[in-house]
């Protein structure tokens, strides 16, 4: 089947002033697999070689061609057209992020918003240079669900709070600081705490969990940001992990 | 236009290339003290290591205590049929095991044995379950983890920032040209030692697991500096990529599923490995499907299955199969895991596995069988390297990862890359940090070249007819699918070389439109300059190679050569024109080369 395509095109700091932009028709032949990459790649060989859009694994690995299709981020190259309908796809770069120019977005607020969290792990002073960690124990269970973030920014663009508050950290680098807050070998967590508990930080999300919609890898970061601010309850008020505080 | 503006940064050590080996260099020049910059094509994070799924090959002896790396050293020189440089391969299995621990000191956590500790799994070539991993998403855990740590050690990153070329002052490396993707503007980084750890050239050919990033540059970079290539004939056809759709042909599908119980079965349904036991590994492979069966489940009393024959082996079988016309509707073969194991099973230890086959090819692995067959993935060949420093022969010059050769030989085992990443990348970030502090003089950068090239880069632009460079990027690509592949011979060989010189009179009148941000078309017209050189070199080195070895399978010389044992293929530059040569391999020590007879 012949696929329209409407796509947002934009060279910043060229005629026509910076943020200028246009939507430009394409088509291409689809089949029953195509996906929306397989859509942009065939323009870009074929029709338009200037047409600007990250992409490296093909397969959902390496979150560089997250952008918004009809209305919602998505992984170009795991969406297949046919999943979207027959309606023209509109395709733009994420939300909440600079636009370099076309699809591509700077990712340095991301890259910004995990430093600001301090989201590097650090071994805890003296620990064995090998830590004795259950495989199926509750302190990875906790930490799996959340650690496979692959670094789209998709939750980044679908958060609201991002757009309201600059300084609110988002998502995955609240995300990112769950898994190392709950993990027993990490020795920045003490530290790490008054950047969470800052009032742009843990505070500032609604909890409307429009980040954990979008995910491609199916992590919330709405539940890893519930368990910090659990976690952080329970700090302030000396009640060990593992134990319920009383209800009443 | 400002052609000839460009900006300046000044690093003792400066990286090229920041997937794994390069990461762990910064890392590890970082530490010494000296000020280093990492430069990446890509994003900081979306390099080749991150889609790395079966894991880490290292000799930690947690699920089989007998594994040492003299084993893991005698598995990984077989595996590359002797071809390997000996030192290297040595390091590589005593050291191993220290990097994949330092990677949970910097916060990684593999999957955990019931006592807790890594757990191993089976892979092929390796003769006891050997690859520490985190399900099939082990690159990923790696380059974070790695990432993390070098961001927080005050490394400057330049993203998306593409080198074009070395410079030298006399006969030392002295810095690189290039330009930022972002902007099309140039720079110059001035330094006194240059470590290339740019990956492999699999995006030559139509069907690869690589991605558009993978095209020659730190192999290209280095020759053109006036640097040494070895094995570049050795290109490892990965046994099992996806055949269909059509859109992913050629993208990977992990070892770890035959690792884990899959077999590999032809259109008969028969499990066709059996019929194509080299010699070479007989005497530890079963040769019946009960032995194969069994070691599944008992591993000491049994040998193992065909199917983990080394992967030149299993390519090479899977290409047999297809050609008797017993291939799958989609022209592979099949590989069943659904068979053996539960679906609960698959969906655990193979979770990418199982969402890529179901989203993108609307199969449920766990119900039925996937069509696989053989796709251009690692190099073994490239920047000849001292194995102890990762020194290349020019001075200043270090190379580690894919990009540098003689590690893995004629043929590299599966978990051996990420092994091979961190071991010389910490090697090459080390020695380079030290090269620089010893080095002491002055380095000067002609501006008038920096200028020279800078203009070049910008002829694109100018040129009037010319065409598209996807589409002598795509004529390259079929002429190194179809020439120069899995099966080699003359004829094509030299064909394949006539056809390169063609295209690179098209590539030199490509033409493109634009501006000079952001643009992927000019990207792709400046990296037809290193497509175009490793395509040669390959094609080159497969011509002089008169026999079949490993990554390298020549119809008219079918058999391996005692004599070609003994050599490397050697290009370099003479005159401007890629010449080969051939030289003897380092000799390996009496106390080693006992490992080989030892056993049976």
């Amino acid at each position: 089947m012949r696929l329209a395509l409407r796509v947002f095109r934009c060279t910043p700091g060229t005629a026509g002033g910076d943020g200028a932009h246009r939507w430009q028709a394409y088509e291409v032949e689809a089949g029953a697999d195509t996906t929306v990459l397989d859509a942009l790649v065939a323009i870009q060989r074929e029709q338009d070689p200037t047409l600007a859009f990250r992409w490296a694994c093909r397969v959902g690995m390496c979150g560089s061609c997250a952008m918004v299709v009809n209305g919602r981020e998505r992984w170009a190259c795991r969406m297949r057209v046919h999943d979207l309908g027959r309606v023209t796809l509109r395709v733009r770069p994420l939300y909440h992020f600079p636009v370099l120019r076309d699809l591509v977005v700077d990712m340095a607020p991301f890259n910004a918003r995990l430093r600001a969290v301090d989201g590097a792990f650090r071994p805890r002073a003296g620990a064995d240079s090998y830590a004795l960690v259950p495989g199926g124990g509750a302190e990875r269970r906790a930490i799996d669900v959340a650690i496979e973030c692959i670094g789209c920014g998709m939750c980044l663009s679908a958060c609201t709070m991002v757009a309201h508050d600059p300084r609110f950290p988002g998502p995955a680098a609240l995300n990112r600081a769950f898994t190392l807050q709950r993990d027993s070998r990490e020795g920045g967590a003490e530290e790490r705490w008054p950047l969470l508990l800052d009032e742009d930080a843990l505070t500032r999300c609604h909890g409307q969990g429009t980040c954990t919609d979008v995910c491609p890898m199916g992590l919330s970061p709405t539940d890893s940001i519930l368990k910090l601010r659990r976690a952080a309850v329970r700090r302030a008020v000396g009640i060990p992990r593992g134990r319920r505080p009383r209800e009443g | 236009m400002a052609t000839a503006e460009y900006e300046t940064h000044e690093h003792d050590v400066l990286i090229i290339g920041a997937g794994g080996a390069g990461l762990r260099a910064a890392i590890e020049a970082a530490a010494q003290g000296v000020s280093v910059g990492l430069v990446c094509k890509s994003l900081l994070g979306k390099a080749h290591t991150v889609m790395a799924e079966g894991g880490i090959a290292a000799a930690l002896g947690n699920v089989w205590p007998e594994d040492t790396w003299q084993v893991h050293f005698r598995d990984t020189m077989r595996g590359g049929k002797m071809l390997n440089n000996w030192r290297m391969a040595q390091l590589h299995a005593q050291e191993a095991p220290d990097r994949v621990l330092e990677l949970e000191r910097w916060g990684a956590l593999f999957d955990r044995t019931k006592d807790g500790l890594i757990l191993q799994r089976d892979f092929g070539g390796h003769r006891y379950a050997r690859l520490a991993h985190v399900g099939d998403r082990t690159g990923l855990e790696m380059i974070r983890t790695l990432q993390y740590h070098a961001i927080h050690q005050g490394i400057d990153v330049y993203m998306e920032c593409k080198i074009e070329r070395l410079i030298k002052d006399g006969d030392r490396v002295a810095g690189a040209f290039g330009y930022w993707r972002n902007t099309g503007k140039f720079v110059l980084f001035k330094a006194k030692a240059v470590v290339i750890a740019t990956g492999g050239i699999g995006k030559a050919w139509k069907f690869t697991s690589n991605s558009w990033e993978y095209t020659g540059d730190g192999h290209s970079l280095a020759l053109w500096a006036g640097a040494d290539l070895i094995d570049m004939e050795f290109v490892q056809f990965h046994p099992t990529g996806m055949v269909w759709p059509p859109s992913v042909r050629g993208i990977l599908v992990t070892e770890g599923v035959r690792g884990d119980g899959g077999t590999l079965k032809n259109s008969k349904g028969e499990r066709f490995m059996f019929k194509y036991i080299p010699e070479f590994f007989r005497s530890e492979t079963a040769d019946t499907e009960a032995e194969a069966d069994r070691w599944y489940e008992d591993k000491k009393n049994n040998r193992r299955t065909p199917d983990l024959l080394p992967r030149d082996e299993v390519a090479r079988a899977i290409n047999s199969e297809l050609k008797a016309g017993r291939g799958s509707p989609h022209g592979g073969v099949f590989l069943d895991i659904n068979t053996r194991r539960p679906a609960d099973y698959v969906r655990k230890r193979l979770p990418s596995m199982y969402h890529q086959f179901k989203e993108l090819a609307d199969v449920d692995i766990t119900r039925e069988p996937m069509e696989v067959g053989p796709t251009c993935h690692y190099v073994m060949g490239g920047v000849r390297v001292d194995a102890d420093t990762t020194a290349g022969t020019v001075k200043g010059l270090f190379a580690a990862g894919e990009s540098a050769g003689g590690m893995h030989g004629s043929n590299r085992l599966g978990g051996n890359s990420l092994s091979d990443l961190l071991v010389f990348g910490r090697r090459a970030g080390l020695y380079a940090a030290l090269y620089a502090k010893d080095f002491g003089g002055q380095l000067t950068v002609s501006s008038a070249e920096v200028e020279s090239l800078a203009r070049e880069s910008l002829e694109p632009f100018s040129r009037s007819g010319g065409e598209n460079p996807y589409a002598v990027q795509a004529a390259l690509q079929d002429v190194m699918q179809n020439l120069v592949g899995l099966i080699r011979n003359q004829t094509e060989l030299q064909d394949a070389l006539v056809k390169i010189e063609g295209l690179k009179e098209r590539a030199n009148k490509v033409r493109v439109e634009g501006g000079r941000a952001y643009n992927p078309g000019w990207h792709t017209a400046l990296d037809l300059r290193s497509l175009l050189t490793v395509a040669e070199c390959s094609a080159r080195a497969a011509l002089e190679r008169r026999e079949s070895r490993g990554g390298h399978t020549r119809e008219d010389y079918p058999q391996l050569d005692p004599e070609w044992a003994k050599v490397n293929v050697v290009l370099r530059l003479k005159n401007g024109s890629i010449t080969g040569s051939r030289e003897p391999l380092p000799q390996m020590p009496d106390d080693l080369r006992k490992l080989f007879e030892d056993r049976q």
